[in-house]
Order: structure tokens, then C-alpha cells, then sequence
């Protein structure tokens, strides 16, 4: 991993001034102090280079976390750093290619917020490296490293408006109700099967307010599931760009409301589609596929049939495309 | 730009600021208004979003432009260095004034580096060292502090705090590392300049080379370190070499410049001197009695020179390589030099014998009418009234010497001396005389030059050096650009020559200045040792770089016990950041409820956390500590990260 240093606007600028001071030095007189003034606009570019490459130099990453997250909405990372601690660097992720910046550290050991990655759009992207920029300590120079990672940043839908009526979603039905309609499931039991944390989808029925104040984080009653315990779906993805969105917010809520449930949703569309059930594997599985999929031409193929499955989108099966 | 920047920038102003008053060159009253300007900048920024406001700062800044401007036009060159000085703070104090959304800070920084370059040339030495080292202090945390804020325009002062402390080693590795470097570096004092040696290139071509002391265009002579030539005594003592080195006679004066000694006016050629002869052994030789003879030898550094300087008692000049060189024996008693295209570059060496015998020769009349001659103008009359004064205290009024000797005095004690440029510098020789403006050796010598030939003794103005700087380790004395001097030969009614030097000694010998406190002792003593700094010389450094080298071979015990120390200094910090990766292991584990076991690994340990009740935090916490302690105990430069 190699430090790259170049000058900033500042440093350029000095580099004039220094050379305009050693042509003036040149063509006068020896002079004492003239030459002091030129040592020492020297020695701090010289250091400064130095010192720019070497608070970069050694440093390693040790662990990047960026957990799936909603389109629209900021999202922490967890990144540690190993190596040489480097002071005042700027946080960059290479995502396909494009620079995300995602904070600062200044590192004089102050409290340092976690790295937050921006707003995003859905998208089932790469993360190849982490990039680190300083212009530390005289900001002549700015030192880049790029700390080469593999990861995949799951941006899945946004979940839409649940059944319980509070809003989560990014968009809004507008003349369907592919977004607000809940998907026939299972009732919930009555019965209290224990205690759990909040979870997002959970409703707020279920609170329980009392261990939440106890714990210190919000904890919700577990029940017993009742009914029906497989949901299936077909997803249409033959339909314009914004209704499509609309159904994978519909899902996505869906898929929200799978956790502690015990019931298990099963998605048909074109190419596949996922099963998701009561545990985090097939959860992530089912967000990385809502995430990397895409609407189709209406002269596309259509989704398989299943006898008793709803559809999604509802009201249109394509044909009204763009 | 961050809020917590802008005392840092202050400063720099405040220092800047400081920089144009150490000069001089501008009157305090300008200084003042730029002063509560810079002070009061944290609240007139605040002002600057209004409109009116902006107006009234870049009109008045635009007024104050022109006014300088103006003054700059139309009083001349005198106060050109004032007004250029005067502008370039007033930028900076408009800079700071606006620094923030509009202006970014780099161009404060810079300006202050100028101003420091610009007040390098004229301010003090001393003063604008200590100024410069200050100086630095705050650039590199100023520099530091704006580029860590760069991003964060909402860094709390805590962080600002920490930051600004962090900077400080930074700073004083800078200022080390700059005087480290400005020490060894080797000095070129012989280098002129491209762009010097083209104007004195032209200036020959265009003046003949003459030679002539103009007392009305003084603007500042060169004042350099350069070392111009060593004058080294056989004996290895100070005392054997004469202080005065002769290379110029001037002998008429016009009122307003001292033109050199010409043979045509006198009616013989050497009318005035023992005549110089060449020997057969090539040496030159003139007339002087061979009594207590003192033998210099000179190493003539300066290779533009065309004089060979010699004391006033010089008997015997023998130079060392004359291949390529003329040698022309003036009418004043020195020796001149012509260059062939085959003379050897570089220095010239050759041998002083002097003798301290009086220098004698029967004035003719022709010779003495020339030498007690005044111009019809340009003599102050204050000079006639000053030399009926000194004439009427005398006990004997007709004694030539008496009065030589009594008018040096009184000048020496009744008139100041300054350099060329400074502040108050007399403007013209009347303004001297009447003791209003101090002046230099040169309004020395014509004073005391007219009081005496307006007196009736016949006398001549002679320039050349004052060899006064001794140097143990050379055992020579050093002559430096600076050390160009003038000063006065009386010729006394016995015929000999007698060498008078008015200008104080006090103010021309750095050395011998006065000590009376404890502080002018401190300042005395920084003086020399800055003088030292600025008069390092290539032979000074030879000589540093030998000691260097026979350091370790004569103090073998100390540079071992030296690098014992570096060793246990290195080895300490690596076995404290090891301990400190236990002890941050240890303190996990505790927080976590757990406790090390005896053999048991830090990885081994986590493994029953993970099965334990520990919050996922504390968990967390574990394996970092884990980590890094299996990187600090295991890990190897260079092995990448498991």
C-alpha cells in the first residue's frame, strides 16, 4: 500500500514563493538573514513532506463493517484502523468506482464519531477500498492511501408505511395501494412467548414499556404465531420504474415484519427470487436481492404462476412501462 | 475558516507588525492605527457581513493606498523603504480584517513571510532573529491548525487546544532543524549576484570605473559579511597588525564629493609620498627607515578588487604570484592593481613589511595649496565658526597638531555616528555638522578634513578598511565588507603624514562597545555569538566538520555511553507499548468479568468470553484488545495483518 503525496493549492502556491525567493537570493548579494528565510521555508516544505507521508505510512485496516441500510437514509459504519494512528484524515469509501466521503478523524484524541456513509440510492454495490486523505500537518501536501477491501454495500428499499400506520417508508402510494395494503399473514397469537429487542417492523403494540426502561434499550413481547406460517408472493418486475420501487418498499416492510414471527415469505419474480424466514441469514439474503434487482420491459417474460400467490404490483401486470 | 484559527493570525500580524518597527524606517504613529486595527479584528470581522460596512473598510484601505502611494512619488527615495513598509502591513491588517468566508488565510501567511523577507534587509541583525525564531513558533501551529480545520470549520476549542499542543514539537523541530542547517551550510559570502554583477557590469561601462565619496547619494553602502581579506601577522598577534589599510586618497573636494588624488594638480608625481621602486627581487619598495618592522601577510579574497590596501608605514609590498598582474604605484602612497586576462582567479596573496618609522616628505607649495583647497561652495559655514572656536581653546593657536589632534576629538565626542539608511540618518553634511542628524565615517572624515584645511592644514580624506576583528582560531584578522572605512591624513608642517580617524571608535568597533549592565552583557554576548553565525565561514566549517570526526576518536567513553543511552531510550518505549497492550488486554478482560488464566492465550480468553454473559460492547472491546496485543507481542515489521 503505497502513501501518494502531492501538493495542495497552498503548497503550490509556497513552492512559488520559495523558488521567487531563491531566484532574488541568486541575484543579489549574499545575505545572512536571506538565507535563513529560505532554510527555513525549506525545511518546513521538507518536513512537511515528510511528515504528511509518514502519518499515512503503517497504516492498516483492521475491520470495515458497513451493514446493509435503507436507500435514502445515512447509515454508521464500523471501521477500525490499525498500524500507526494517523491524525486529521479524511474517510473516503470507494464504491464502484466513486468516492463516498463518509467523515473525518482527527485523531488528537478526542471522542471521534463513527464514519457515516451518505444517502444512497438502492443498489447492490462493491466496496473496494477504503480511502484515506490527510494534509497533515502543515497542509502543503495531501497524502492519499487506499486500503484495498472487499465488501458488498447492500442499499435495500426503503420499507414502506406499516399496517400499524407510523411511516418508514421513502415513498408514498399515489394512486394504488401497492404500498399501504398489508400482505395477508398469519394473525398474531396471544400468547407471550417471551421477550426480545425491538426489531425494526416490530410493532409498537408490543412494547414492553416496563423492561424497556429497565434495560435501557426498547424491548418488545415475543408471541406465539398463529395461522398461516408461509406467505407466497409473485413480484411482476414488468412494470414502470416507480411502481417497482413501490412493491420492493412493500416487501421490504414485509420482510420486516418476518423477524420473530416465525413465518417465512416466499417471493416469486422473473429469474428467481428469495425465501425469507425467521433468522438473519435469510434475511440478508432476501435484502441483497431486493437490492440488486431491476424492473424489466413490459415485452419481458412474465413471473411464474403460483395458484393462491398474490401478486405485486396489483393493479398492473406491465404494459404501462416508463 | 475555523473561529479557533484566528488568534494564531493575529499574532502573525502582531509579529509582522513588530518586524517593520524593529527597522525603523516607520514612524510608530503609522503603527499604532495598524495595531488596534489587528487587535480589533475579531470584532470588526463580525461586521464585515454588513454592506455599508464593507464599503467604508475597502474605501478607507483604498484612500490609505493612495496616500502612501502619494507620499511614496513625491518625497523622493528617502522615504520610499518607509512607505513600502507601510503598505505591506497595511495589507496584512486588511487580510486578517477579511480572512474568513471571503479570503482564505494562505494569503496572510504568505504576506508574512514577506514582510519577515523584506524587514530582513534593514532591521538589526539580533533583533530580527529573535523576531524570526517567534515568529516560526507561530507560523507551524498557525499552518498547523488551518490545516486540520480545513475540513471541520466547527472544531471545539478543546480539539483547537490539543491540536495547537500537538503542533509545538513540530514547531521547535523546525526551528532546530532550520538553524542546524543554516549553521553547517558553507557560506558564499564572495557570490555577488547575477543581477549585481550586471549593474556593476554597466555602471563601469558608463563611469570609467572612477572612483569618488559622494556625500549627497548615500543610499546605504553594502553592508557585507563578506570576508574581504585576512591579515595574517607572523608573530600571532593582534597587536603587530595596523588597524587602518589604505587604498583610496582622495584630495580635492567639490563641495559635494571627495574625487581621487590626481598627480596632474600636484606637479609631480609622487609630491606627496615616498615614491614606491621595484626590487630585484620584484618586491616593491619604497623610502622608509627600517626601523621596527612588522611583517603582515594578506590573503586578498575579494577578486574584484583593484587596490592593493597597505598601511600608511608600508615599506615593502611582495606579492606572491604576479603572473598576470600590473602593479601601478599611485601618487598617494598605495599601490593600484591591473588584471590581465591570464591573472589567477580567486585570491591574491602578498606581504606587508611596515615600518614604524614617520612617513615624511617635504611638502612643496603647489602641493600644500592643493591639499588645504575648499570649494567656493558647499562648506558649511558652521565649519569656520567650529574652527576659530577649536583654534581660540587652544593654548597655542598656531599649533598644526594640536588643533588635528583637538578637531578629531570634538568630532568624536560631540557627534553621533549611524549608518547609511537607518533612521534619522543626516541628509546632508551641514545637518551633521550642526549635530541635528548622526552621519558615518565619511561626514566624520569631511568634517574633520574641512575644519583642518579651512584651518590651513593641509590634509586628504583616505579610504580603505579598519581591521579590528580578531580571529584566535585563524590567527588573523578578518576583514569584512563591512569594515570599509574613511578616515583623515594631516600633513604637518615637518612634512610627515599623520593618520587622524574621528568616527567613534566605540560605534564602529562592534567589540568594543559599551557594557555597563547586565543586560548589555546578555545583548553584547548575543551579538557576538549572532556574529559568529553570520561570519561562518568556509574554514570555520572545515574546521567544525574535523572536530566532528575526532570527537568519537577522543571521547570514545562518552559516545559509547551516548549510544548505550539511544539504545535504552528505544528499548524502554518499545517495552511501554508492550506493557501497554497487557495492561489494555487485562483491563478488557476485567471489564468484561473475566480474568486471564495462568497459560491461558488472549485468544483462549476470548473464546470463553464469547460463551460467557458480556454485554456485546465489552465483547467487543476484548477482541480489539486481543488484537492488538497479538499484534504488538507477534507481529514483525513489514507481516501483514492476520
Amino acid at each position: 500500500m503505497r502513501v501518494r503525496l502531492r501538493p495542495t493549492q497552498l503548497g503550490a502556491k509556497g513552492l512559488l514563493l520559495l523558488l521567487a525567493l531563491i531566484a532574488a537570493f541568486l541575484a543579489t548579494n549574499y545575505n545572512n538573514l536571506f538565507f535563513l528565510l529560505i532554510v527555513f521555508c525549506t525545511t518546513v516544505g521538507g518536513l512537511g513532506l515528510c511528515w504528511t507521508w509518514g502519518n499515512l505510512r503503517g497504516v492498516t485496516l483492521l475491520r470495515l463493517d458497513a451493514p446493509p441500510g435503507p436507500a435514502g437514509e445515512a447509515r454508521a459504519l464500523g471501521l477500525e484502523l490499525g498500524g500507526r494512528r494517523p491524525r486529521a484524515v479524511s474517510v473516503a469509501l470507494l464504491v464502484d468506482g466513486e468516492v463516498v466521503e463518509v467523515g473525518d478523524r482527527l485523531g488528537f484524541g478526542s471522542a471521534e464519531p463513527a464514519p457515516l456513509l451518505p444517502p444512497r440510492p438502492r443498489a447492490l454495490a462493491q466496496i473496494t477500498a477504503v480511502r484515506l486523505t490527510s494534509r497533515f500537518p502543515f497542509g502543503l501536501f495531501r497524502a492519499r492511501l487506499d486500503l484495498p477491501v472487499a465488501a458488498e454495500l447492500v442499499t435495500h428499499p426503503a420499507p414502506a408505511a406499516n399496517h400499524h400506520g407510523h411511516r418508514r417508508a421513502a415513498h408514498t402510494a399515489t394512486d394504488d395501494d401497492d404500498g399501504d395494503q398489508p400482505l395477508p399473514q398469519g394473525r398474531r397469537g396471544s400468547a407471550v412467548a417471551g421477550l426480545r429487542p425491538f426489531r425494526s417492523g416490530d410493532s409498537f403494540g408490543d412494547m414492553h414499556w416496563k423492561a424497556t426502561a429497565r434495560r435501557g434499550v426498547p424491548i418488545v413481547r415475543e408471541r406465539e404465531p398463529e395461522g398461516d406460517l408461509r406467505c407466497d408472493l409473485v413480484l411482476d418486475r414488468r412494470c414502470p420504474e416507480q411502481r417497482f420501487e413501490r412493491a420492493l418498499s412493500r416487501l421490504m416492510r414485509d420482510l420486516a415484519a418476518l423477524r420473530g414471527s416465525g413465518r417465512s415469505l416466499v417471493v416469486h419474480s422473473q429469474g428467481g427470487g428469495f425465501v425469507a424466514r425467521d433468522d438473519r441469514k435469510s434475511e440478508l439474503a432476501a435484502q441483497r436481492w431486493l437490492a440488486a434487482t431491476t424492473s424489466l420491459p413490459a415485452a419481458a417474460a412474465p413471473p411464474p404462476h403460483v395458484s393462491g400467490a398474490e401478486r405485486l404490483p396489483r393493479s398492473g401486470h406491465g404494459g404501462r412501462h416508463g | 475558516m475555523a473561529e479557533c484559527l484566528l488568534p494564531l493570525l493575529l499574532l502573525l500580524t502582531g509579529l509582522d507588525l513588530a518586524f517593520v518597527h524593529a527597522t525603523g524606517a516607520v514612524d510608530l504613529r503609522l503603527l499604532l492605527p495598524m495595531l488596534v486595527l489587528t487587535a480589533a479584528a475579531p470584532w470588526l470581522r463580525h461586521l464585515q457581513r454588513h454592506f455599508t460596512y464593507r464599503l467604508l473598510w475597502n474605501g478607507g484601505v483604498l484612500i490609505a493606498f493612495a496616500l502612501i502611494v502619494q507620499h511614496a512619488t513625491t518625497t523622493g527615495l528617502v522615504h520610499m523603504l518607509e512607505d513600502g513598509l507601510a503598505l505591506a502591513v497595511l495589507c496584512q491588517v486588511h487580510l486578517l480584517n477579511n480572512v474568513g468566508a471571503r479570503q482564505r488565510p494562505d494569503l496572510v501567511f504568505f504576506n508574512s513571510l514577506l514582510v519577515a523577507f523584506v524587514t530582513s534587509l534593514f532591521a538589526p541583525d539580533l533583533t530580527w532573529s529573535l523576531l524570526f525564531v517567534l515568529h516560526a513558533l507561530v507560523l507551524v501551529p498557525s499552518l498547523e491548525l488551518h490545516a486540520v480545520t480545513r475540513g471541520q470549520s466547527c472544531l471545539t476549542r478543546a480539539a483547537a487546544r490539543a491540536v495547537v499542543r500537538g503542533s509545538l514539537p513540530h514547531a521547535v523541530a523546525v526551528v532546530l532543524a532550520t538553524a542546524i542547517v543554516f549553521v553547517v551550510w558553507p557560506r558564499d559570502f564572495q557570490r555577488r549576484g547575477w543581477f549585481n554583477e550586471l549593474l556593476e557590469a554597466t555602471q563601469q561601462f558608463a563611469s570609467g570605473a572612477a572612483e569618488r565619496i559622494d556625500l549627497e547619494h548615500e543610499n546605504g553602502a553594502p553592508l557585507s559579511d563578506a570576508v574581504v581579506a585576512q591579515l595574517v601577522p607572523p608573530s600571532g598577534r593582534a597587536e603587530d597588525v595596523p588597524s587602518h589599510w589604505r587604498s583610496t586618497a582622495f584630495s580635492t573636494f567639490d563641495g559635494a564629493a571627495w574625487l581621487p588624488q590626481d598627480a596632474s594638480e600636484l606637479g609631480s608625481r609622487f609630491a606627496t609620498d615616498p615614491a614606491w621602486e621595484r626590487d630585484r627581487s620584484g618586491a616593491w619598495v619604497r623610502s622608509l627607515a627600517e626601523t621596527g618592522l612588522r611583517r603582515v601577510r594578506v590573503r586578498l579574497l575579494d577578486g574584484s578588487q583593484r587596490r592593493l590596501p597597505s598601511p600608511l608605514q608600508a615599506r615593502r609590498v611582495d606579492l606572491q604570484q604576479a603572473a598576470g598582474l600590473l602593479v601601478d604605484p599611485r601618487s598617494y602612497g598605495g599601490l593600484g592593481l591591473l588584471r590581465l586576462a591570464d591573472a589567477p582567479a580567486g585570491a591574491l596573496e602578498y606581504t606587508v613589511e611596515c615600518s614604524a618609522a614617520r612617513v615624511v616628505v617635504a611638502p612643496g607649495a603647489r602641493a600644500r595649496q592643493h591639499m588645504t583647497a575648499l570649494p567656493s561652495s558647499g562648506v558649511p559655514p558652521f565649519v569656520h565658526d567650529l574652527a576659530a572656536q577649536l583654534r581660540r581653546d587652544l593654548p597655542a593657536p598656531d599649533d598644526q597638531l594640536s588643533l588635528a589632534l583637538a578637531a578629531r576629538d570634538w568630532l568624536s565626542e560631540h557627534r553621533r555616528y549611524a549608518l547609511p539608511g537607518t533612521p534619522g540618518f543626516a541628509q546632508n553634511l551641514g545637518e551633521f555638522l550642526i549635530g541635528t542628524a548622526p552621519g558615518h565615517c565619511e561626514y566624520f572624515a569631511t568634517a574633520l578634513a574641512l575644519l583642518l584645511r579651512s584651518s590651513g592644514v593641509p590634509c586628504r580624506l583616505v579610504g580603505g578598511y579598519l581591521a579590528h576583528e580578531w580571529s584566535a582560531a585563524d590567527r588573523a584578522m578578518l576583514v569584512r565588507g563591512r569594515d570599509a572605512h574613511a578616515w583623515v591624513e594631516a600633513w604637518l608642517p615637518d612634512g610627515e603624514w599623520l593618520t587622524l580617524d574621528a568616527t567613534p571608535p566605540a560605534d564602529v568597533l562592534a567589540d568594543s562597545r559599551p557594557t555597563n549592565s547586565w543586560w548589555g552583557g546578555v545583548v553584547a554576548d548575543l551579538e557576538l555569538m549572532w556574529a559568529t553565525v553570520t561570519g561562518f565561514d568556509a574554514g570555520q566549517r572545515a574546521r567544525w566538520l574535523a572536530a566532528l570526526v575526532r570527537f568519537p576518536q577522543e571521547h570514545a567513553l562518552a559516545v559509547a555511553s551516548l549510544l548505550v543511552a539511544a539504545w535504552a531510550v528505544v528499548y524502554l518505549r518499545r517495552r511501554r507499548r508492550t506493557l501497554f497492550v497487557v495492561q489494555q488486554l487485562h483491563r478488557a478482560a476485567r471489564n468484561a468479568g473475566m480474568q486471564l488464566r495462568d497459560g491461558e492465550t488472549p485468544r483462549e480468553l476470548l473464546g470463553r468470553a464469547v460463551l460467557s454473559a458480556a454485554t456485546p460492547a465489552r465483547l467487543a472491546a476484548l477482541r480489539a484488545a486481543a488484537l492488538a496485543h497479538e499484534r504488538a507481542r507477534y507481529m514483525k515489521p513489514g507481516d501483514r495483518e492476520p
